[in-house]
């Protein structure tokens, strides 16, 4: 780059705006997440090759140069995340997408965002742990996005569970990452990432949808302490009472924007006796399953957080006062279920019988969630105190 | 030099250690750097290797071509993990636990698991001075995730990473010197090869195997797939890369340095970047700045092999 600003180039050149109007389009969710960026103007991809979401560069890198945007490929992903929060910081819209090995050596770009309230956008397009060879898919990386690095886990997480979704809430993390200045990820997954589907694209401004102005953090006019404040862009303490000073106004900060955060989809509540829980992909197995159980008569209904940080507790704590049973579905050991057991938790709620179906890196068809259901109710018919696979 | 190459292979072992019927791609490049360079190494040895395309075509769950000791750890890590072995079995001799046959170790890693992400571990462990030998087998970017530039892409070369357009021209920035990085660490023992001279190769692994202390090699590993060339000319751009100055042969054996495959006169560099997918879009200016470093390069390596 010369050394000339990105807004200064811009203004030499008019760009189309990638999306006018809407469209209907037919595309992978690699494809989805590169127009999603380039419609909300996002100016400025980091990336590292990973698969399953090389896709996602490789569109960039075609598409970037008409629209004025930028692309650096990085020698790992640690320097993409930083790179990203260095791009942040001199005042340009960047994000990054990784995938499996690739998120963990992004913990530590995002534990430095939570404490500096970057807003860094990430999408995670998830496969079977822990490195390499199994490219593909899998719902392993809940915990990681959630929860990684050394730090309180204040990120906002959503879990798209089809390309028109991905589509909107890619668009969606970085209106709420410049709103909330807290770290935004996406969390697809391989399946969702290669395969097609049909989607509407749209300009997002035109549906009032628009990113709060990005602004350089450093360098601004002045001598810091005499002409201004100093801005302190730093994460160093020198002791853990200071850490713990600072870190108090970002919890509160988080927590207190946590109502506005969370997302949920919910269906067939009523009189349900068996609540499927699923996100992501899974999630659409979820509810076809729940579809196809009501028509034969079973009491089922259908929870799908679509933000996995924070996670919905209230409403599932709502869900569960009823006194329903429920079956979490997802393709991992049990981490979509600890969420739920921490949403549950404490309350006279969280004695809610929790029934699971764990399928670490493989795909979940309604089918099997409506066998498993079916068995639930089986067994619950031959004995009273049935106790399932309780994990 | 070239006829007594291709006689004098036949004298190599027929034993293999990389067994067929692993997953690479035709007329691949790699596979036969990996076979030749085990050759040269025999049984007593132990290879870690970095993710990458020979990682993905030779362990196929649960199978495996490796006939050696073979471990595969992560993409970053290859040198670190053969430093550990080496400082373990270095160890473990010292105290008399295991047997004290000699054993060589070995890390592999591709160019983006070597020059960059890494560059860190391998630059640690040539620091550190485990007596290992490193071998890049350099295909000239991230083939094995779909052609993505790495930093030891040539100028010019389109890659998924890098398209061709009318903006940008492909890759932007020049190759990676990573042998001469090597060699700034002072290490008794670097050089380049490739299987398209292959007596020259197996010398050279022998010799980085035979040092006293870290060794690097780094060998250009022809890709058909990735570069856009006909799988059945893997050896012969192989040889023209050499031929053209565009990838010269060379070691530098305790700082000394000197060319093994020389040329009176170097090919025109055409016939080595135009026949290729990669470089066909090539526009003359750019291959002129192509020409002008490669005959730097060429002019300055002559020099030091001259001293």
């Amino acid at each position: 780059m010369s050394g000339k600003s990105l807004k200064e180039k811009k203004e030499e050149k008019v760009y189309p705006r990638p999306v006018s109007g809407e469209k209907r389009v037919y595309m992978s969710g690699n494809e989805v997440v590169a127009w999603a960026a380039l419609a909300c103007g996002a100016e400025f991809l980091c990336g590292y090759p990973i698969t399953p979401q090389n896709e996602i560069m490789h569109f960039w890198s075609r598409l970037a140069p008409r629209y004025g945007r930028k692309f650096l490929q990085t020698e790992d992903e640690l320097s993409a995340g930083f790179a990203a929060l260095g791009g942040i910081m001199a005042g340009a819209r960047c994000f990054s997408a990784t995938a499996g090995p690739g998120t963990v050596l992004f913990q530590e770009p995002l534990a430095m965002a939570e404490m500096m309230r970057l807003p860094l956008v990430l999408v995670v397009q998830q496969r079977g742990g822990p490195s390499t060879a199994t490219v593909v898919y899998s719902q392993q990386e809940v915990f990681l996005t959630s929860f990684g690095g050394n730090g309180e886990g204040l990120r906002v997480v959503y879990a798209p569970g089809s390309h028109q979704e991905m589509y909107d809430y890619t668009i969606k993390a970085f209106t709420t990452a410049w709103q909330y200045r807290f770290p935004t990820l996406v969390l697809g997954d391989g399946y969702q990432a290669q395969m097609k589907e049909a989607l509407t694209i749209y300009d997002p401004p035109a549906r009032g949808l628009e990113a709060a102005p990005a602004f350089p953090l450093v360098g601004a006019a002045g001598l810091p302490g005499v002409d201004r404040e100093p801005a302190h862009w730093r994460n160093t303490f020198s002791v853990e009472e200071e850490l713990f000073d600072a870190l108090q106004p970002l919890i509160i900060d988080y927590y207190s924007a946590v109502p506005f955060l969370t997302e949920k989809e919910t269906g067939f509540l009523e009189g349900a006796a068996l609540v499927v829980v699923a996100h992501g992909i899974v999630g659409r197995a979820a509810r076809a399953a729940v579809g196809e159980l009501r028509e034969k008569g079973f009491p089922v209904g259908f929870f799908r957080p679509l933000t996995l940080r924070p996670f919905p507790d209230e409403d599932l704590r709502k869900i569960t006062a009823a006194g329903p049973r429920l079956l979490v579905v997802e393709s991992a050991w049990g981490q979509l279920n600890k969420l739920v057991r921490m949403a549950l938790g404490g309350t006279g709620a969280g004695r809610a019988e929790i029934y699971t179906y764990l399928r670490p890196g493989l795909g979940i068809t309604a089918a099997e969630i409506v066998q498993e259901a079916e068995n639930i109710f089986r067994g619950y018919a031959e004995q009273e105190a049935g106790e399932g696979n309780n994990v | 030099m070239n006829d007594a190459n291709v006689y004098a292979v036949k004298t190599l072992t027929k034993k293999e250690y990389f067994a067929p019927g692993h997953r690479s791609c035709l007329g691949c490049g790699e596979a036969l750097a990996v076979r030749l360079v085990h050759k040269a190494l025999g049984r007593n040895v132990i290879t870690a290797s970095a993710t990458g395309c020979m990682e993905i075509v030779s362990s196929p769950f649960p199978l495996t071509s490796w006939e050696i000791p073979w471990i595969h750890v992560a993409f970053e890590n290859a040198a670190a993990v053969a430093g550990g072995i080496e400082a373990a079995l270095k160890v473990l001799q010292r105290k008399g636990k295991i047997s004290d046959k000699k054993v060589s170790v070995v890390a592999m890693a591709g160019d983006g698991g070597t020059v960059d992400i890494g560059l860190q571990a391998l630059s640690g462990a040539m620091e550190r001075g485990h007596k290992f030998l490193y071998v890049c087998y350099d295909n000239e970017a991230y083939m094995n995730t779909g052609v993505q530039r790495s930093s030891a892409t040539p100028f010019g070369a389109h890659t998924t990473t890098s398209p061709a357009g009318t903006v940008v021209p492909g890759q932007v920035t020049w190759k990676k010197n990573m042998p001469e990085i090597a060699v700034a660490h002072k290490i008794p023992y670097v050089a380049t090869a490739t299987p398209s001279y292959p007596l020259d190769l197996v010398n050279k692994i022998k010799k980085g195997i035979a040092a006293d202390g870290p060794a690097y090699v780094h060998i250009l590993s022809v890709c058909p797939t990735g570069w856009g060339i006909a799988s059945e000319e893997t050896i012969k751009f192989g040889r023209l890369a050499v031929q053209t100055g565009f990838f010269p042969l060379y070691e530098v054996e305790n700082g000394k340095y000197k060319i093994t495959v020389d040329f009176e006169e170097l090919m025109p560099l055409e016939q080595y970047l135009l026949p290729q997918r990669r470089f066909r879009h090539l526009a003359e200016d750019t291959l002129g700045y192509i020409r002008g470093r490669v005959a730097e390069q060429w002019e300055e390596l002559q020099k030091r092999s001259a001293e």
